[in-house]
């Protein structure tokens, strides 16, 4: 992941989720954050969007498997723009 | 052929023979040879359906991969589902519009269609790659163990145990699993049958008692018949050696609604999860709370529309939609409650299962009762009294009910059992003595040479599985 987008995504989670501890790597998914259902995703989609100002499609919502496509998604909307 | 009948058990017996003895490249065609015969005993007619769509899908998949990227993957993918939709909504909506009563509905097709919907769809969001071979891909669909009424598996959790040695040290576990299953069938549910159909059959008879035994066994009936069907379903798939991702979770533990559906018939709602609700809730993310609320309830609507199209089921959907949106729309403020008010969480542990339990019995009277007019009765006559107690009870156990109060005392044994199945599982430790080994071993021969011929001399057979006409 990139620093700048890891770091800022970090503090995207920690915020969605309420908690301070969280720490991201490429690998980590819904199942490592116990707070991380299905409703919290779309919470979590929506805050991402707000922090980087992109706008996610479906598909791309739901192609994604890990932190690591979401970073990447993100790179390759604010690369485009 | 059943599931609970004797030939069941021979076909078993010999294709997990030959599933061993097989070198493990044939397995996917012993597999789909056996799936295809037991759906022939059913109707070969509609094995040729079932053929054909799993060949559609497949061709279908292949595209998709092919095009992945392209705009015309999109398009595909959508004339594939749609595709999907309308077999099943065609075999679903039939009944209704036909009057003749001999219509012929493809076995499992919902659990079938299923599948190969969230097959295509993965294919599609790019999750996983279509399959290349036909063969282990046709016998994934149609798994003659998991055809009638599931678990929903995904084709990435079942084809890559195809080619898994070491299946043998699950034949315990599966026999056992199996037992448990027929247990709550055949002990549990059908005898709780006899007390609700009687009720149903005793609205009018003025007093509470039937509407009372109606609205409270109902649950327990439907949960016994259900997870017994997905205990032989599980279990026959491990005396193969495959492995099946489970239905139920103790769903009379949860202490909310929302809990409950997390754990009751678990791989149907984790699918509508995956391909309705997130994909819709995505779309209608700018709505707020709206967005949710329609999410819920669209989810929710069809759960209930899955097992039929009638009013009843619509207010069985709406009615448990209610209370999921109530709580989605609550989580945070009750969040902080509970971390400001720390004994409010003991009290609900306590309170929310006996909650949870009242709202799913006042649901499932739309899923039991005949029409809405049976299930106003039933309400109605909670208020009716229970003076004439005594003689009500009498009538509650005479022939041919008198022997099925049994199901209450066995349902509480056969529930201690699958909490200890959940917690440690049916597997004998690794340590075992071989004295201790040999007498499971010897004692598992012999339950099932009674249940096999139990179910050899039975004349009746059991009740047809409420969740295998879905």
């Amino acid at each position: 992941m990139e620093n700048v987008i890891a770091e800022r995504l970090t503090q995207t989670f920690r915020s969605t989720f309420g908690k301070s501890d969280i720490q991201l790597s490429r690998g980590t998914t819904a199942a490592d954050i116990k707070e991380w259902d299905s409703l919290m995703h779309i919470n979590l989609i929506v805050a991402v969007e707000r922090e980087f100002r992109v706008r996610f499609t479906t598909l791309e919502v739901m192609s994604l498997s890990n932190v690591g496509d979401l970073a990447d998604t993100i790179a390759r909307k604010i690369n485009k723009e | 052929m059943q599931f609970l009948s004797f030939q069941y058990l021979c076909f078993l017996a010999v294709t997990a023979i030959g599933y061993r003895v097989c070198p493990l490249r044939w397995r996917s065609y012993l597999l789909l040879g056996t799936s295809y015969l037991f759906y022939c005993t059913w109707s070969p007619r509609m094995a040729v359906v079932l053929l054909l769509a799993t060949a559609l899908c497949y061709f279908t998949a292949l595209r998709l991969q092919a095009l992945r990227g392209r705009s015309a993957a999109s398009a595909l993918a959508r004339a594939g589902v749609s595709a999907l939709i309308l077999f099943l909504a065609f075999f679903k909506l039939r009944p209704l519009l036909s009057s003749s009563s001999n219509l012929l509905i493809p076995l499992g097709v919902s659990y079938y269609t299923f599948r190969l919907i969230s097959y295509l769809v993965d294919v599609y969001w790019g999750k996983y790659n279509a399959v290349q071979e036909f063969v282990p891909f046709a016998a994934y669909v149609a798994f003659f163990p998991q055809l009638l009424a599931g678990p929903i598996q995904r084709e990435s959790s079942f084809l890559p145990q195809l080619n898994r040695q070491g299946a043998e040290s699950r034949v315990l576990e599966g026999l056992l699993r199996m037992a448990l299953g027929f247990a709550k069938k055949s002990i549990v549910a059908d005898n709780l049958g006899l007390f609700v159909g009687w009720s149903y059959g005793h609205l009018h008879s003025g007093s509470a008692l039937p509407s009372i035994v109606a609205l409270y066994l109902f649950p327990l009936q439907l949960y016994a018949d259900f997870s017994g069907l997905t205990d032989i379903a599980i279990g026959s798939g491990l005396v193969l050696g495959t492995e099946a991702p489970e239905n139920f979770d103790a769903p009379f533990s949860a202490t909310s609604i929302t809990e409950f559906w997390r754990r009751w018939h678990m791989t149907l709602t984790s699918w509508l999860r995956d391909y309705v609700f997130m994909p819709v809730r995505t779309l209608t993310r700018d709505w707020g709370k709206i967005g949710l609320a329609l999410s819920l309830t669209v989810n929710m609507l069809l759960i209930a529309l899955w097992h039929g199209f009638t009013l009843g089921f619509v207010v069985y959907g709406l009615f448990q939609s209610l209370f999921l949106v109530a709580e989605a729309l609550t989580v945070s403020q009750r969040s902080k409650y509970r971390l400001a008010h720390p004994m409010s969480e003991k009290v609900a542990n306590l309170v929310g299962p006996i909650f949870v339990y009242h709202v799913i019995a006042v649901g499932s009277v739309f899923f039991r009762a005949p029409s809405l007019v049976s299930a106003g009765q039933l309400f109605a006559n909670l208020g009716d009294g229970l003076s004439r107690l005594g003689s009500d009870l009498e009538a509650l156990v005479s022939p041919p009910n008198h022997h099925a109060w049994i199901a209450l005392p066995a349902y509480a044994l056969i529930a201690a059992v699958d909490v200890h199945r959940r917690r440690n599982g049916f597997r004998l430790p690794d340590l075992a003595p071989r004295y201790l080994r040999w007498s499971v071993y010897g004692s598992v021969t012999a339950m099932w040479i009674l249940i096999a011929l139990t179910l050899l001399g039975s004349e009746k057979g059991a009740d047809p599985f409420v969740y295998a006409m879905f």
